[in-house]
């Protein structure tokens, strides 16, 4: 076969054209400095933006002939491009049909988006950034396009991820913000997820060159490895083609951008990812192209098991992606919304197609050729479809399709074209959405014939005639809504506010009109493109060339070179479209499409489909989220686990203390002393509290229940120190006395029980502590509701003195003392909220609880309490000495001050006791230095350890038991553990 | 092929020259800023001088008195000592710019530069050093040297810092001492040699707990978990000394040891016959690594302060390089070696820029830095081509790591030490992303979008070192830039 002959990369050493791959990537990088440069000179940068991307094209053309039909070079036949520069990470090159295909529609595009965001980026903010990151975006993109291997094209991808997210945040609004942190992210991860793929073929194969290696793969690499390589390429591509449950930043991201943005996101940015699928799927899986047809079907049997498989995943991903993207699309009421959700559903034809070119194996070039000539489509429609929107938007800031309408009369232009690329979109017969459809709607019933060949029941697969439904149920969907779009923005009746819009400025129509004509061609003439560039990259995918496809596509025929005359689509030439019952069929199938959506759109109109609210669990992005809160939640619980531990390893090494006996009983009873004292203190706030809960007895029961609360409170520590002085105060004292009778004669029991009680009151005190600072911290918000109950009744006494003295007429005196009285328990309850809220704060600085609320609530009551007592204070000041002898702010003070002082006797006890306990982990770490190095760090030590006061102690304790204690039981145990390995290995 | 040369010892003598005329005549600035750069180019001058030869394969040594029969003060500068001599005299010069921008104005600068100095010539001390006993007393003298650099602000958090420090780091080093005694018992030698000088016959028992003590020794400066706490307390120092011991001396003085203990004392054969035996030590000390990567990213994004969570991240990192030591294949090994340069250059960008900020807002917390990239764009963008790095994307310097680290973890047939690196890429994403994102997406909090960065001194060797990371990860073939340089020392371990 001709067209398979054996063929010749061009590379630098034969000819200078080889460079060219390089200069193309390179030129928009420059054009993006220079844009730089020039920023402040509008017209200028302007100029330099279009010019740069024009000759990105032009040069792309100048490709054409080596790669696509070949050059003779001094004897040599050569046929694609290949240059690489050695040393410089991500610089090889390689072009076939494929990449230049799509190259060249990506460079045309940017071409004309450019000349588009002239005019919609003249009221924009910040353009200078946007020229530049968009055409270092083109740079990159071209790079993902035309690299030589997995490694250079992952670099390009991973740029081409973070400049195109400043393309995302340019408004820089929220929405926008936060739509470009979920792309950013998505970008980094699943490049992430790619690399690791990339890698494992590295490691297995030693080479990441994009060419065919079946064979390769399966010698290199076990089964199951394969399909995770292949795996991860899916998702990592997957991520940026925007495929089904890693879609959700695509609906997010492409309605925020900038129109022209938008458009080069939803129309050739994601094609990278498409780029990246078939490349790994359809290129790498598939064996070497065989020399001759019988040689490719005999040798490669085997071979193109595991590209089956994954052709059949891909189709399946395929149909639920185009499904599940035009069901939302019908949903959305954002045109810009609506369009990239079509996006994600166009982008499920393409993965489709490509799945069932993968699935046919030998036969897959039916599949193949619907892809590619989807990408370009899609392309092209898309791109259109979102500048027109973007048109509207320009002249109306308003893009709800449901708030918009009748806009023919003032932007005819801009509806002829929308309407042309929706046509387009829809797969109309003689727009050049149906070519593509067409190709990729036989593909699937050609994998259904064969499946009997693949499936392991060798029957065939009636779940494929299931996807063909779905795919059927897609193009009606897809009709629907954009048809129902066109209608609603351009013919519907038309709001009074929309009368004077102005129609689009001249560069945006002229780029809709080329954009328009380019759908109209190729629908019209759908063998052109099959004939220059499509036919032409299926070669080279090792497909049989007499297969049923082939004879379908070209008209067998090829040694003539390839020549179209394919019966599948219509040629205007021809004129015996209707004579053709196949044509005829194709036809049809693309009619039932616009009557099914038609039908739809008026069921769905009059029944409401269009409004209806899906609830949130349903949208994949609130798994996400899920996924994400709780992804990044887990260090903080596994941080609390690792506190809870190391304060448990503390305790434990806490409790076997030695040492002056002596010094400790008598702390003890220093410290039995103190208990007393605060029995006693705490006598003293019960009572006062009693005599408060006495004095307030005209407030109401909230009020009494809250007291009481801070009553009990109080109380909780007491009994413990009852309990405590029941049990251990007695045999304390008793040791004691035994030791100031006959300190030598101590017997090791007593010491024992020392110790016990030491234990257990340090244990006593380190719980009482923190039910202290607790039982504070709840203290402080019952006084806050008090405060707001005390308030409310003020309120309300006032209102019922007020009708009082108009009913009853009492004199005024009364009525003023009272409300005077009432002030006053305000005040002094405010007074002591502001004492005792910093207070608490400084005790328990250590604690978790959330103070900055409680300042906030703090601060509310305030200000309310603020205005109530500002209303009060004018009625009058005479009057005060009512509550003179209910007067409660001094015994509360009292009550609060008296606990603080607890609090603070408790640290000192407690510093003590530690202090003793930190004394043995002294010993401890001193011993092991000593024993480690012979007394060499005597002297170190005695530096570190000497001079410190208790509450350095008292911290030192705390750092030393957490950080050395744990590590050094860590080292013995390593050590002892590996003691035991000593003697097992010498067993 | 052997030369003997004074260069080796030329090296760490000139910074301690520098030292000694910084303790006499430091009062004067202009004097303390002329000797601190002065003696950092000459150095480097010196350093470089070897490489050429370096890379062709000559050893240079430079032998003293010995201290006991047998055992001498022996430099030796060969492929790996070469490499970590050259990283670390490269980001002296860099580092002493900036800490002469930083420590304007701070007390004490006389003791700081000196000690500075000190700090560097020990380290080149232990780069160059020629068997185990000379890499002790640089690696002991290292830590006191440190030690008044760490309580420079001689607050109670610092002091109690130093003291941590000081303990954390003399209990390995006597640990490391023990164990050089008992080498010197084994094998009668402890000057460094490629296959390593324990053999298997040495009983395999006795040999694992050997190389456990070695490593808990030096796993304290390489901060391997559990024995990382003093590393994140030590951030009480002021940056450039952070940037210093996170980046060159200290933790990877840690990290080069345990290279030397692996490749030059015990040997890839000798630990792989213990394998063999049943005695999978490397393997230990790799799942050591692993779970240190993942636990350590887990706390760093727990922190708050930039400083913290970059310890944190410092943490995660230097247990790459131990990874990449102990997988034992020849990738693994190039990946964790050149990993000790590509994670300096990255680090020590990120304290400058965290310096930078301190300096110029006061701000020590990532919840204040709202917008600090309006204020600061450049400062910010050399911080998230590093966090790009850290991330291990192309084209930065960390990729060039962790695709020599995923290659050699397949090689060793450890699939799961892939799966590991890839989580880890997303935690790093996850707590470097934010600051990022904060930096520049978000409005600042006063408002103010007017761009005002810090002093030249300050700025100029954040750019200088980012462009370093993005070179490092462009032009990786080329001669002369870290990765030859360990595929030569990586070339002798494997004797390739």
């Amino acid at each position: 076969m001709s067209h398979l002959e054996v063929v010749m990369p061009l590379t630098s050493k034969v000819s200078g054209v080889a460079v060219l791959p390089f200069i193309v990537c390179m030129v928009p990088i420059i054009g993006a400095i220079i844009a730089g440069l020039v920023g402040k000179k509008e017209k200028l940068r302007d100029a330099v933006t279009v010019a740069t991307t024009f000759i990105a094209f032009v040069l792309l053309l100048f490709m054409y002939g080596p790669v696509i039909n070949g050059v003779h070079i001094g004897g040599h036949f050569y046929k694609g491009i290949e240059y690489s520069i050695k040393g410089i990470l991500g610089a090889g090159f390689r072009v076939d049909p494929v990449s230049l295909t799509i190259a060249l529609i990506t460079s045309f595009l940017w071409f004309l988006c450019s000349i588009y965001a002239i005019s919609y980026m003249s009221h924009e903010h910040a353009r200078t950034r946007f020229a530049i990151f968009s055409l270092l975006t083109l740079g990159v993109d071209l790079g993902v396009l035309l690299a030589a291997d997995f490694f250079s094209l992952f670099v390009f991808f991973e740029l081409l991820g973070i400049f195109s997210t400043m393309l995302v945040i340019h408004e820089e609004d929220e929405q926008a913000l936060n739509a470009g942190k979920l792309y950013l992210w998505f970008c980094m991860i699943f490049g992430l997820v790619l690399l690791a793929g990339i890698v494992l073929l590295f490691a297995y194969t030693g080479t990441v060159d994009i060419k065919p290696m079946a064979e390769l793969l399966e010698k290199a690499m076990p089964t199951y490895l394969r399909y995770i390589v292949a795996t991860l390429f899916i998702m990592g591509f997957g991520a940026k083609a925007g495929i089904f449950f890693l879609h959700v930043w695509l609906p997010e991201a492409h309605p925020v951008a900038p129109t022209p943005a938008s458009a080069l996101l939803s129309g050739v940015m994601i094609k990278a990812g498409a780029y990246g699928i078939l490349r790994a799927v359809n290129t790498l899986y598939a064996p070497m192209a065989a020399e001759s047809p019988e040689a490719a079907v005999v040798h490669a049997a085997a071979q193109w098991t595991t590209k089956t498989s994954l052709g059949y995943a891909l189709i399946w991903l395929g149909v639920i992606t185009m499904f599940f993207g035009v069901v939302n699309a019908l949903l959305s009421h954002n045109c810009k919304r609506m369009l990239a959700y079509h996006s994600v559903s166009q982008m499920g034809y393409i993965v489709f197609g490509l799945g069932c070119a993968a699935y046919l194996g030998a036969e897959g070039a039916m599949g193949l050729a619907g892809s590619l000539y989807h990408i370009v489509n899609h392309a092209l429609f898309k791109a259109s479809l979102f500048l027109c929107v973007g048109a509207v938007y320009f002249r109306t800031r308003e893009l709800d399709m449901y708030k918009l309408g009748g806009l023919w009369r003032n932007m005819p232009f801009v509806a002829v074209a929308c309407l042309i690329a929706v046509f387009g979109i829809a797969g109309v017969p003689f727009f050049n959405g149906f070519a593509s459809k067409t190709l990729l709607h036989h593909s699937i019933f050609e994998a259904w014939e064969h499946s009997a060949v693949f499936s392991s029941f060798s029957q065939r697969d009636p779940l494929l005639l299931v996807a063909e439904m779905f795919f059927m149920l897609t193009a009606f969907g897809t009709f629907c809504s954009n048809f129902k779009m066109w209608l609603f923005v351009f013919i519907w009746k038309r709001p009074e506010k929309f009368k004077d819009v102005k129609s689009e400025p001249i560069y945006m129509r002229i780029v809709l009109v080329t954009l328009s004509a380019a759908i109209l061609f190729i629908g019209l003439r759908p063998n052109w493109m099959l004939e220059k560039f499509i036919g032409p990259a299926l070669a080279g995918f090792g497909y049989d060339a007499s297969s049923h496809a082939y004879h379908i596509l070209y008209n067998i025929h090829l040694p003539e070179g390839i020549r179209s005359t394919i019966p599948l689509l219509y040629d205007p030439r021809n004129l015996s479209i209707f004579g053709n019952p196949e044509v005829l069929h194709n036809l049809l199938g693309g009619g039932m499409a616009v009557l099914g959506g038609g039908m739809f759109f008026v069921l769905g109109y009059r029944l409401g489909w269009f409004h209806v609210k899906v609830p949130e669990w349903t949208s994949v992005k609130y798994w996400y989220l899920k996924l994400a809160t709780g992804f990044l939640a887990l260090p903080g619980k596994l941080g609390i686990l690792i506190k809870q531990s190391r304060r448990r390893v503390a305790t434990y090494l806490l409790k076997g203390e030695e040492g002056r006996r002596k010094e400790i009983v008598l702390k003890l009873a220093d410290a039995l002393n103190e208990q007393k004292e605060r029995l006693e203190k705490l006598r003293a706030i019960r009572d006062a509290v009693s005599k408060l809960d006495r004095g307030i007895k005209r407030l109401d029961r909230t009020d009494l229940y809250h007291l009481r609360k801070v009553f009990r409170m109080i109380e909780e520590p007491l009994v413990i120190y009852e309990n405590l002085s029941k049990t251990n105060l007695d045999t304390l004292r008793d040791a004691v006395a035994t030791m100031e009778a006959s300190p030598e004669q101590l017997s090791k029991e007593d010491v024992y029980w020392l110790r016990r009680l030491l234990f257990l009151s340090e244990r006593a005190l380190v719980k009482e502590h923190k039910v202290g600072e607790e039982k504070l911290i709840r203290m402080q918000r019952a006084g806050f509701k008090l405060q707001a109950a005390s308030e409310r009744i003020a309120k309300e006494e006032l209102e019922k003195l007020r009708q009082e003295a108009t009913s009853r007429s009492i004199s005024l005196e009364e009525l003023l003392a009272e409300e005077e009285k009432l002030r006053k328990i305000s005040l002094s309850a405010l007074i002591k909220l502001r004492e005792t809220g910093p207070k608490v704060e400084e005790i328990s600085a250590s604690s978790i609880f959330p103070f900055d609320k409680l300042r906030e609530g703090e601060e509310q009551i305030r200000d309310v309490s603020m205005v109530g007592l500002s209303r009060l204070a004018k009625l009058s000041h005479s009057v005060e000495n009512i509550i003179q002898e209910e007067r409660m702010e001094p015994v509360l003070q009292k009550a609060f001050f008296e606990y603080r002082r607890m609090q603070l006797s408790y640290r000192v006890i407690t510093g003590g006791v530690f202090r003793e306990m930190f004394g043995w982990v002294r010993r401890m770490i001193v011993a092991m230095m000593m024993v480690l190095s012979e007394e060499k760090f005597g002297s170190i030590e005695q530096a570190i350890f000497t001079s410190m006061d208790i509450e350095d102690t008292r911290d030192a304790i705390r750092s030393y038991t957490r950080d050395i204690g744990f590590n050094v039981l860590v080292l013995v145990g390593m050590l002892i553990l590996l003691c035991g390995l000593l003697l097992w290995g010498n067993i | 092929m052997i030369v003997n040369d004074i260069r080796p010892l030329l090296a760490p003598m000139i910074s301690i020259l520098c030292a000694v005329l910084i303790f006499w005549r430091g009062g004067n600035a202009f004097l303390r800023r002329s000797f601190s750069i002065s003696a950092a180019i000459v150095k480097w001058v010196v350093v470089f001088s070897m490489l050429q030869g370096s890379l062709a394969g000559k050893i240079y040594v430079t032998e003293l008195i010995p201290f006991v029969p047998g055992i001498s003060f022996l430099l030796r500068v060969d492929g790996l000592g070469m490499f970590f001599g050259m990283v670390s005299s490269t980001l002296w010069i860099i580092t002493t710019v900036y800490a002469i921008g930083y420590m304007e104005g701070e007390h004490a600068r006389k003791r700081f530069f000196a000690f500075f100095a000190l700090c560097v010539s020990t380290t080149v001390g232990i780069a160059f050093a020629g068997n185990l006993f000379t890499l002790f007393v640089f690696y002991e003298m290292l830590t006191v040297c440190t030690y008044p650099l760490v309580i420079h602000e001689e607050t109670p958090e610092a002091m109690r810092a130093g003291r941590k420090y000081l303990v954390y780091t003399l209990t390995g080093g006597s640990l490391i001492l023990f164990s050089t005694a008992l080498t010197f018992y084994l094998a009668d030698t402890v000057t460094f040699a490629e296959p390593g000088i324990l053999s298997i016959s040495n009983g395999v028992g006795l040999l694992a707990a050997m190389f456990a003590m070695f490593m808990l020794g030096f796993g304290v400066k390489a901060a391997i978990m559990p024995l990382h706490g003093w590393l994140p307390s030590a951030m009480v120092a002021p940056t450039p000394v952070s940037a210093l011991l996170h980046a060159v001396a200290v933790v990877k003085a840690g990290v080069f040891g345990i290279t030397r203990i692996i490749y030059n004392i015990f040997g890839v054969s000798t630990l792989k016959d213990m394998a063999l035996e049943g005695m999978d030590v490397a393997s230990v000390l790799m799942w050591a690594a692993l779970i240190t990567i993942i636990c350590a990213s887990l706390m760093a994004l727990m922190q708050d302060g930039l400083k913290k969570r970059l310890a944190y991240s410092t943490v995660s990192q230097l247990s790459y390089i131990v990874l990449g030591v102990s997988l034992l294949t020849p990738d693994g090994a190039l990946g964790g070696i050149v990993h000790i340069a590509n994670q300096a250059f990255m680090k020590i960008t990120m304290f400058f820029v965290a310096g930078a900020i301190y300096k110029k807002t006061h701000k020590k917390n990532i919840s204040e830095m709202h917008g600090i990239g309006h204020k600061m764009p450049l400062t910010m963008a050399t911080f998230t081509i590093a966090s790009l790095g850290m991330m291990g994307l192309p084209p930065t310097a960390g990729f060039i790591s962790k695709w020599y680290l995923c290659l050699g973890a397949l090689d060793a047939g450890k699939m799961v030490v892939v799966v590991i690196l890839l989580l880890s890429s997303f935690l790093n994403a996850a707590y470097f992303l934010p600051i990022v994102y904060r930096a520049y997406f978000m409005k600042p909090q006063d408002g103010n979008l007017k761009t005002d960065e810090a002093h030249w001194t300050l700025l100029v060797p954040c750019v200088i070192c980012a462009l370093y990371v993005i070179a490092l990860g462009l032009f990786a073939d080329l001669p002369f830039v870290p990765l030859a340089l360990a595929r030569g020392a990586v070339t002798g371990f494997f004797g390739l």
